[in-house]
């Protein structure tokens, strides 16, 4: 069985009395250690179908499983936990906490994690410094430039080792060579054995994944 | 880091609204304590002030006898058994266990006498201490008396034998000298002739017997009761009674101001507790995507909690500790401005510092209860948007 595994999930938004599907029936596998892009227009889904694989939200129907764990047989706490122990999110908009330090925005997943002993901060310097911003932990992400506040975000997505990675659109916000530097650590993690998913809209970011979905109007292309 | 570094954190890096947020509660808290504060010193001013307005205490004879009426109150004017009080009495009166609550002791003779054919009722007292029982006496005509052998009359008694002031009043036991004239008080003062105890006593051959004692005592710091029992000890064969209308009046006056200090106090709690309700819902608006993050990195519902209710914990401890602190000391140098209270004493409470900090902890995290557990349960894929 696949790391990822989506059989016929759905997922159907309700607006008063209208529905609407935004993920049809979607069938795909992904192996544990493959870069993989979602590739699509706005509007077809590939948000969706991070945050089906994400555990953000629960599919409306059919079968979303990680590592063998079914997200559906989930309670709420036990879901948090599953994104804790399992998933790293890298977010278009970097998503850092204004009021939180460079460093403290990296130690934020280890804050809940058990057993850790006093190990965090030093954890999260090596995660900065596998970033290139081991110098900068003390700024707040306003003294930042978006290329370093991303960073810091791909730092925090991978301070807890997670097996997955999740990344929506990840130069999005950054110019071509900011947006490259990104691009070649997601690359470098894929390397170390993470599982990446990234969505994106941009053929030339695609080539750099090892396999790319296409989704259109809610379904694989 | 912990998730109490996060709460502390933000309230440190947004030093504007936290500083609004303590503000709010601190004034609400502390305005609540200096109103009890208030509320307490005024009770205790309108207490002493009431304690020395009138007698509370009254000590008469216990033994039976013809009854002479004096402001309402029946006094054996002939003892036909036991014994007669003496000025003795007022002095064993001083050594009752809390003889510090005695603000004045009045004692009386009452004798029966005629004036121009006309029955009267001459009062022997001490004038000093029955002018300070008797604080709404005004002298209508004349003036106090200097001297032994000086009189002041009753309003109604002046009228009915036709006496003012510098008139000699003949007696069958020796002459008296009108020094001045009440006015009027609706009581049974109005008809009596006061005099000096010490002359009456000699003039009447009474040695030195009394008819009664009044006791204005300051009850607001014991139980009247106790005081009367404690008299009642210290003199045998004497029979000590509260006034009870003048009690009641007192404890009725401070339980109007207790409880007028408690519902304005509750008043600007429910206050405090609204800003702080109306910043966290608004505040928990604001960090929408924040919390969003966190619910998505694997913070559980319990976690986001714990983060809110935190930084109101903090906000409300704080705010407890300044308001308690200003509504201690704003008292000091506000209320003579404000109230003209230049008598008031406010002293530091600690159990009111106690109970306005649990009080103001209390009210953040009851007003942070509702948007920390909405906040909680926030979808994180609604919260952040671009998923």
């Amino acid at each position: 069985m696949s790391f990822i595994e989506l059989s016929n999930a759905s997922k159907i938004f309700h607006a008063g009395e209208e529905e609407y599907a935004a993920l049809k029936d979607v069938s795909l596998s992904i192996d544990a250690g493959e870069f993989v892009a979602v590739m699509g227009p706005s509007g077809s889904g590939k948000s969706t179908l991070l945050s089906l694989i994400g555990g953000l939200s629960r599919a409306s129907s059919g079968v979303v499983s990680i590592d063998d764990i079914d997200l559906r047989s989930l309670g709420p706490n036990k879901l948090s936990d599953f994104r804790r122990e399992y998933l790293g999110f890298v977010f278009q908009s970097f998503y850092l906490v204004p009021y939180l330090k460079a460093i403290e925005n990296v130690m934020l997943p280890l804050t809940i994690q058990p057993g850790l002993n006093g190990t965090a901060r030093t954890m999260a310097m090596t995660a900065l410094a596998r970033v290139g911003l081991a110098e900068k932990a003390g700024r707040l992400p306003s003294q930042l430039s978006g290329g370093e506040q991303e960073r810091v975000a791909i730092a925090r997505a991978l301070v807890n080792n997670p097996a997955l990675i999740l990344a929506d659109e990840p130069t999005g916000n950054l110019d071509t060579k900011t947006g490259n530097k990104v691009l070649d650590m997601l690359e470098s993690l894929h390397a170390e054995g993470h599982t990446i998913v990234m969505v994106t809209h941009s053929e030339e970011n695609a080539k750099k994944a090892g396999r790319t979905i296409e989704i259109r109007d809610g379904e694989v292309a | 880091m912990k998730l109490f570094d996060i709460s502390l954190n933000n309230l440190r890096r947004k030093k504007g609204r936290t500083f609004f947020l303590v503000s709010g509660l601190a004034i609400g808290i502390g305005a609540a304590v200096a109103m009890t504060l208030v509320g307490e010193a005024m009770n205790k001013e309108v207490m002493r002030a009431l304690d020395e307005f009138g007698a509370n205490i009254l000590v008469l004879p216990a033994s039976e006898g013809l009854p002479l009426s004096y402001g309402g109150i029946t006094v054996s004017a002939v003892n036909t058994g036991g014994r007669d009080l003496t000025m003795r009495d007022v002095a064993s009166i001083r050594t009752i266990k809390n003889h510090q609550n005695i603000s004045t002791i009045a004692p009386k003779l009452l004798v029966q006498t005629e004036i121009k054919g006309t029955k009267v009722l001459l009062a022997g007292v001490d004038f000093k201490a029955e002018q300070r029982l008797k604080k709404w006496w005004r002298v209508a005509a004349g003036m106090n008396p200097q001297e032994s052998g000086e009189a002041l009359v009753g309003k109604d008694a002046a009228a009915r034998l036709h006496l003012a002031p510098g008139d000699s009043i003949a007696l069958a036991q020796g002459t008296l000298r009108v020094s001045g004239v009440l006015d009027g008080t609706g009581s049974q003062d109005d008809g009596l002739i006061f005099a000096d105890i010490l002359w009456v006593q000699k003039t009447f051959k009474k040695g030195t017997s009394i008819s009664l004692i009044e006791l204005s005592a300051l009850c607001s710091g014991c139980p009247i009761d106790d005081m009367v029992g404690q008299v009642n000890s210290a003199l045998p064969g004497a029979r000590a009674v509260a006034v009870k209308e003048t009690v009641e009046l007192k404890m009725q006056a401070m339980h109007y101001f207790h409880k007028f200090s408690l519902g304005i106090s509750a008043l600007l709690l429910i206050v405090a507790g609204m800003i702080i309700f109306f910043a966290m819902t608004a505040s928990v608006k604001e960090r929408v995507q924040e919390i969003g993050l966190f619910r998505a990195i694997g913070f559980r519902t319990g976690h986001i909690i714990r983060v809110l209710l935190t930084e109101a914990f903090i906000v409300s401890l704080l705010a407890g500790t300044v308001g308690t602190i200003l509504g201690t000391i704003s008292p000091r140098f506000v209320a003579p401005y404000l109230m003209n209270a230049y008598n008031l004493t406010f002293e530091f409470d600690p159990v009111l510092a106690a109970g306005a900090l649990v009080a103001s902890v209390v009210v953040g995290l009851f007003a942070s209860i509702y948007p920390a557990v909405r906040a909680g349960r926030l979808d994180p894929v609604e919260a952040l948007k671009e998923l």
